[in-house]
């Protein structure tokens, strides 16, 4: 009797794992299904809630702090500011005159980082700010020193989840500031972040600026990405392979602006 | 039906533990997963069923939060490791400890063999690597901190 109550036990289980796993094979053959998307909605939603008590407290402690080193970073951005405009004016004038098409605005929408989550694999963190706000998909994604950061890859009414740039599934077009060469920038688990493929006759050397190409519609262009570090050939010398010190800090990341 | 309602909470906990503070755990980039521990631990102590399902869905809601790429990987892999401990259940302290740690170990590696081969079969990075710098990694340093958390709670101990 006992065998068989054993028996049926382990049977049970069993049927429950196989439901379980074909659950799960449903969930991921049917990932962009409008199910799965609403019930991913759900648990961002959700999630929110448990993490504002936290945040509430933490603004608390670092507020004053964070308001002196915005008065200070504000005084420093508002001199760069007046520079910048008077170049740009120039800039708009001369192209203006050369014929050159306007070049595309884009308006930010700040977010607070809700929860980062950095694993080797895959790298993504919440923000605080949805659908309702203005975010959309695929919108890109800065820090306040106007850094590439990621991009919008899930969106729920009040959160939205930030694919960063050192997800393996990241791709952005870059360019290097010195010898204009465009490439793919993307994340590898042995060289970091990399821009592949350059070819032979690309004048890159380390310490290049390396900023977005503005080849999509993604991101615009001019967003700084980080320095070049090393470039090493691959392919018996046909092309260089460059590999790139992002500029962003993920682990200091505490608001970000996404870009609309 | 009350150890349902505790277990569940205390799922949920650990659910957002790991999410809000998993990254404060990071060495090198190497997050341990702190869901396994909890699901081989109430699988060896609890319920092979409940950790099955709780499995199931606290990985649904973890690669809901977290996932930039398929959903559902993360389910698939605690349900089934909840089904392993749970075939152990109520009979781990019978075992020599070597063999529990050799089982631990199995169940851990399962679940990275699930969660980071799967996510990364279609990335450019090479096996060896994969292997050698994230999943033995990530096994060995959640082993560490699943032992600790065990010998502390007695796990296994007749």
């Amino acid at each position: 009797m006992a065998t068989k109550v054993l028996a049926v036990s382990r049977y049970k289980s069993l049927v429950n794992l196989l439901v379980a796993i074909a659950l799960s094979l449903i969930i991921i053959a049917s990932n962009g299904s409008r199910a799965i998307l609403q019930a991913r909605k759900l648990v961002l939603e959700t999630s929110v809630y448990f993490y504002l008590p936290s945040q509430w407290i933490e603004t608390i402690f670092t507020i004053e702090k964070d308001y002196l080193e915005l008065q200070q970073s504000h005084i420093k951005a508002q001199i760069e500011l007046n520079k910048f405009k008077t170049l740009n004016k120039e800039n708009q004038r001369l192209r203006n005159m050369l014929g050159f098409k306007g070049e595309k605005e884009f308006d930010v929408i700040p977010a607070n980082v809700l929860s980062d989550v950095g694993s080797q694999t895959m790298n993504s963190m919440t923000v605080d700010q949805g659908s309702e706000d203005g975010v959309e998909l695929l919108a890109g994604v800065v820090d306040a020193k106007a850094q590439l950061v990621g991009k919008v890859v899930a969106l729920s009414p009040n959160t939205a989840l930030v694919q960063l740039v050192n997800d393996k599934n990241f791709r952005v077009s870059v360019r290097e500031m010195r010898s204009r060469d465009v490439g793919i920038l993307s994340y590898t688990l042995k060289k970091g972040y990399v821009i592949q493929d350059v070819p032979k006759n690309a004048e890159v050397i380390a310490g290049d600026s390396v900023v977005t190409s503005g080849f999509s519609d993604i991101f615009p262009e001019h967003l700084f990405v980080g320095w070049v570090s090393e470039i090493s050939p691959v392919i018996e010398d046909y092309v260089k392979s460059v590999q790139v010190d992002l500029a962003t800090d993920f682990n200091r990341l505490e608001e970000v602006l996404i870009l609309k | 039906m009350i150890d349902i309602i505790k277990y569940s909470l205390l799922g949920f906990l650990v659910l957002t533990f790991q999410w809000m503070l998993g990254d404060v755990f990071s060495i090198y980039g190497i997050t341990p997963s702190f869901l396994v521990i909890l699901i081989i631990y109430i699988g060896l102590t609890h319920s092979q069923l409940q950790a099955i399902w709780l499995g199931f869905i606290l990985g649904f809601v973890i690669d809901s939060l977290t996932s930039t790429d398929l959903l559902g990987i993360s389910a698939l892999a605690l349900s089934i490791v909840g089904y392993l401990a749970g075939v152990f259940h109520a009979r781990i302290g019978r075992i020599p400890v070597m063999v529990q740690y050799l089982l631990y170990t199995g169940f851990i590696v399962v679940f990275f063999i699930l969660t980071v081969m799967i996510t990364l079969q279609d990335s450019q990075w090479a096996t060896g690597n994969i292997v050698f710098l994230i999943l033995l990694p990530k096994t060995i340093y959640t082993l560490g901190l699943l032992s600790g958390i065990f010998i502390l709670l007695r796990v296994g101990a007749e």
